[in-house]
């Protein structure tokens, strides 16, 4: 046994904390090494001052008044029950199951999460507004004040589902993520497949003069349909 | 079983439990007055401050009352109680080196904790028991706990490990680099002791 090793288990070595395999190899060591022997002896010298301490038994002055003070504060808690329950839950959930440190690093992680979950949420709303914004753009011409409220839902709906796919929480196919990306017309023009797919029980009933929609994305919808 | 464990008898623990979930507090008064003192013997011995240690023995029996319903009766009742105290000594442990200007714990504000009392045979014994308890102060709170229950509350490695909630590798790991720490920090004294002289 090196000493390095032996270092570690001496100060169990006196417990017979050890498993007798590594007793036994210190038990030689510690005979043959006098450096090693040293410390063992410290730690033999120390146990007298630890043994010292430990028969201070520490006494108590106050603990009536602490035993009436916790009773009566239990007799408080007895006629609120129910924020008794709602605070032993949330005791057992960070005080009873966990370390400490695990505790600390639980809390850590939960607002890390909800920080990027915010974050998430920001960016999406943010990325939503300015496509919807490019979206009304580049259907303006052919678009009037008066366009059904059905097909702004849908282009609302297009815009979220197209800022999933900017912020990489939809995957979709890399060429049509950068058309997407590049161009406001290619945007509405999958807005529209999105219309398409929503109203295509009303293959018969979409006409041009029945819903306001420009003529491009009509077209688009149209041949969607077909297809 | 060593120390305070060998003395209780858990059935009766059981039963006061029991009584007391049903909402009775004389059995909880009962479990109480049972356990304070081994309850505050360990707060006494890991905060500095002896109001500390009193407010902790409280707020232990409260937390023991809030959460009576989850104790799962297989396991020992005291280690669960100590359980509760471990971690909220190391919780104002922390909270008081996080506030503390460098000065530590136990300079003068504990009587006990200082001088000691009774049961000094000699001399020297008494000042290596005062440097050991100073030295101690010094641990990290993981560190020093592990020692606390171990070396002055004799639990065993196992009781130790049950209480941290950590392995006993762990625990012996803990205690080596507490006891080793201690015993290099003696060895300094001495040599500064010597060279005074």
């Amino acid at each position: 046994m090196k000493c390095n090793k032996a270092h570690k288990w001496i100060s169990l070595y006196r417990e017979g904390e050890l498993e007798a395999g590594i007793r036994e190899k210190l038990r030689k060591h510690l005979a043959e090494c006098e450096s090693c022997n040293l410390i063992y002896r410290t730690y033999i010298k120390n146990d007298s001052g630890i043994a010292q301490i430990r028969s201070q038994r520490p006494v108590c002055k106050n603990a009536d008044s602490i035993t009436n003070r916790i009773v009566d504060t239990v007799a408080e808690m007895q006629k609120r029950p129910g924020e008794k329950v709602f605070t032993a839950r949330i005791d057992r959930i960070l005080d009873l199951t966990m370390m400490p440190a695990i505790r600390r690093i639980a809390v850590a992680c939960i607002l890390i999460l909800a920080a990027v979950f915010v974050y998430q949420q920001v960016y999406i709303y943010t990325n939503t507004v300015r496509l919807e914004k490019q979206l009304s753009a580049a259907g303006k011409a052919g678009m009037t004040n008066s366009m059904s409220d059905d097909i702004q839902d849908c282009i609302k709906k297009s815009a979220r589902y197209l800022s999933g796919v900017k912020t990489g929480r939809i995957k979709i196919n890399e060429r049509i993520h950068e058309d997407i990306s590049e161009n406001p017309e290619v945007l509405m023009q999958y807005a529209s497949l999105l219309c398409t797919h929503k109203y295509k029980h009303l293959e018969n009933s979409i006409r041009p003069d029945a819903i306001l929609i420009p003529d491009f994305l009509m077209d688009h919808a149209l041949e969607n349909i077909r297809k | 079983m060593k120390g305070h464990f060998k003395v209780l008898h858990p059935d009766n623990d059981h039963d006061l439990i029991r009584q007391s979930i049903q909402g009775d507090l004389s059995s909880f008064r009962a479990l109480v007055e049972r356990h304070q003192h081994y309850v505050y013997s360990l707060a006494f011995r890991s905060v500095p401050h002896r109001e500390d240690a009193e407010d902790i023995v409280q707020d232990t029996f409260i937390k023991v009352w809030l959460n009576l319903r989850f104790f799962d009766f297989r396991g020992k009742f005291t280690t669960w109680v100590y359980r509760i105290v471990a971690n909220l000594c190391i919780d104002r442990l922390r909270s008081a080196k996080r506030f503390s200007s460098g000065a530590t714990a136990s300079e003068a504000i504990n009587p006990l904790w200082v001088t000691g009392q009774d049961g000094m045979k000699n001399a020297e014994d008494k000042d290596l028991a005062e440097h050991i308890k100073m030295l101690a102060d010094h641990l990290s709170p993981k560190q020093r706990m592990v020692f606390i229950l171990r070396d002055l509350q004799d639990l065993s490695i196992d009781e130790v490990s049950q209480v941290m909630q950590i392995s006993e590798g762990s625990v012996k790991t803990n205690l080596y680099h507490a006891r080793n720490a201690i015993r290099l920090n003696l060895i300094k004294a001495e040599e500064r002791q010597h060279e005074m002289q």
